[in-house]
């Protein structure tokens, strides 16, 4: 364990939104410009809602991390809910006006530098993504 | 913590490894110390008399006999050795009762400190074989600091609770819809939106259409504090709603990072007008409704 | 005489300067909407309005169902070359609407008959 890691219960709406602006805080500490802090933001917030709609709750985890030193943020969704059954599937596209936008999974990729799902049915999900400045 | 996450009699039996033989020490200890609570209750309460945390209980004699009489009664149960859900249960509302009153949990911790030493070494005179003096401290020791847990816990959920409500009524607050020029409303959203307060704004703006026949809605997120799917999702409905009413809805205030976010996302806004300031949308409506400014010389 | 179970509630419509004025104040049952359906198609062949208006400011309740009946409804006018203007839709009605996952960027709507009027004129022209 790292210092200035972060382990964040999630379990209601309340600890999504505390889980966000803790991203806000790391990444802004670690050197992001907003626009990147707000990315930071959304993909916890994605992943919160993700655990609280899928299994109701779980943990989020948030570390600053440096890599030949390049500053970044990883950011893990750790929950013991039924899982993804097609991981496949979850990362497609969900296009529609005002309806259901699938996981957000892709969006989250999309913002992020890397990307990494585990899971498995009724294994839990547990996905870590990571932001480099 | 929620309440959903506390664990169950069993399973703090288990934590704390309190078995039988460890309740059954703390029952026959208890023969052995409970005809001298009144000893107890002098050296403990001339403790507390040092402590300025308790000067509260002091104040007042008739709460300083009652929290005397829930002590003596909590004792009884302590030794009484029948860890049950009720047990727990009691606790609970014991932690809830302390926290209530604003008693510190440092406070709280050493009076139960004091409380242990109190009833294991200046109460006890020698009764039992050194082997079994030792298990049986020990015995009181688990139990005493389940009990701490469960308190502490009680605690927690309770400050996490206040901070929960806090939040709620921030989000409460209030939506204010207001025509900002004839036939033009504006809704500004500061902070976080949740279903609910989506729930609260749709209403808002929608009563506000109905009543005023106001032409223009421009409702400017540059103050949202977090952008989602589940955030995007609230705004579509909201913008799909006014203009069912035959009203024509602009979102303002999209800062390159919402729109960044949006896109990343990948959600589909329709044909929903959006500008990057409030003053773009203004503009807007105004070419719309025939409202030119000048600036009078 | 007795009541007619089988009688089914007409839709009042009626022609306003060209413009087919319909008022759905009545609660739509299935039924009511498709002989709505037929009727609307068959004013459009006899009277030719410029576009149509569905005054709906009496309307509460609507389920997906229904608004689905009414969408086909007028896109069959569509397929007749006629527009359909949606005027006064409640609060309660649009918030509901607004949940359902229907795209509704299509849907012209007014606040009132004259905006309607000129709505159509736009779309004519």
């Amino acid at each position: 364990m790292s210092t200035g890691e972060y382990r964040l219960p999630i379990a209601t709406d309340f600890d999504v939104t505390r889980a966000s602006m803790q991203a806000r805080r790391c990444g802004l500490a670690q050197g992001f410009d907003t626009i990147a802090a707000a990315m930071l933001v959304t993909t916890v917030s994605e992943l919160g809602t993700n655990i609280l709609k899928y299994a109701a709750r779980g943990e989020i985890i948030i570390q600053p991390i440096e890599r030949t030193g390049k500053k970044g943020l990883l950011i893990r969704a750790i929950d013991q809910g039924p899982g993804i059954t097609d991981i496949e599937l979850a990362m497609k596209d969900h296009h529609s006006t005002g309806g259901t936008l699938g996981l957000g999974l892709p969006g989250v990729k999309r913002m992020m530098d890397e990307f990494e799902i585990k899971s498995a049915p009724n294994q839990g999900t547990s996905i870590t993504v990571k932001k480099w400045k | 913590m929620s309440d959903g996450m506390r664990l169950t009699t069993r399973e703090l039996l288990e934590l704390y490894g309190l078995d039988d033989h460890d309740l059954k020490r703390v029952v026959e200890y208890g023969r052995i110390v409970l005809p001298r609570m009144g000893e107890y209750v002098q050296e403990f309460y001339s403790w507390m008399a040092t402590q300025p945390e308790f000067e509260l209980y002091f104040s007042d004699p008739d709460r300083l006999a009652r929290v005397q009489k829930l002590q003596l009664g909590y004792w009884d149960e302590f030794f009484g050795g029948r860890v049950d859900d009720d047990y727990i249960t009691k606790r609970r509302e014991v932690g809830e009762a302390h926290a209530r009153i604003g008693l510190s949990l440092p406070a709280y911790f050493a009076a139960m400190n004091v409380s242990l030493r109190l009833l294991t070494e200046n109460l006890y005179s020698g009764e039992l074989a050194a082997g079994d003096y030792a298990a049986t401290v020990k015995a009181i020791s688990k139990l005493l600091h389940m009990d701490t847990a469960v308190v502490v816990d009680t605690f927690a959920t309770r400050t996490n609770r206040i901070i929960a409500e806090q939040h709620e009524a921030l989000l409460e607050m209030s939506t204010p819809v207001t025509e900002i020029w004839a036939d033009i409303l504006m809704l500004p959203i500061v902070g976080f939106v949740d279903s609910k307060r989506a729930q609260d704004i749709m209403t808002a703006v929608l009563s506000k259409i109905a009543e005023s026949h106001s032409r223009f809605m421009i409702v400017d997120i540059s103050g949202v504090a977090i952008m989602d799917t589940a955030v995007a999702n609230h705004l579509i409905k909201i913008t799909k709603a006014t203009r069912l009413m035959g009203c024509i809805c602009t979102i303002s205030g999209v800062s390159p990072a919402i729109a960044e976010t949006i896109v990343s996302l990948g959600i589909d806004i329709g044909n929903i007008r959006t500008t990057a300031t409030l003053k773009d949308a203004l503009h807007l409506a105004f070419a719309e409704t025939g409202v030119r400014l000048e600036t009078v010389k | 005489m007795t009541d007619d179970l089988d009688e089914i509630p007409r839709v009042p419509m009626q022609r306003t300067h060209g413009y087919l004025v319909v008022s759905l104040q009545v609660d739509l049952r299935d039924a009511v909407l498709r002989q709505f359906q037929s009727d609307l198609l068959e004013r459009i062949r006899s009277l030719q309005p410029k576009g149509i208006i569905l005054d709906i400011s009496g309307l509460t309740l609507f389920d997906m169902h229904e608004f689905a009946i009414l969408r086909r409804t007028m896109d069959m006018a569509r397929l007749m070359g006629r527009v359909t203007v949606l005027v006064g839709m409640q609060p309660g009605l649009a918030a509901s609407i607004a949940e359902l996952d229907v795209n509704c960027d299509e849907l012209l709507t007014a606040r009132s008959l004259e905006e309607a009027f000129v709505l159509i004129e736009r779309m004519a022209s």
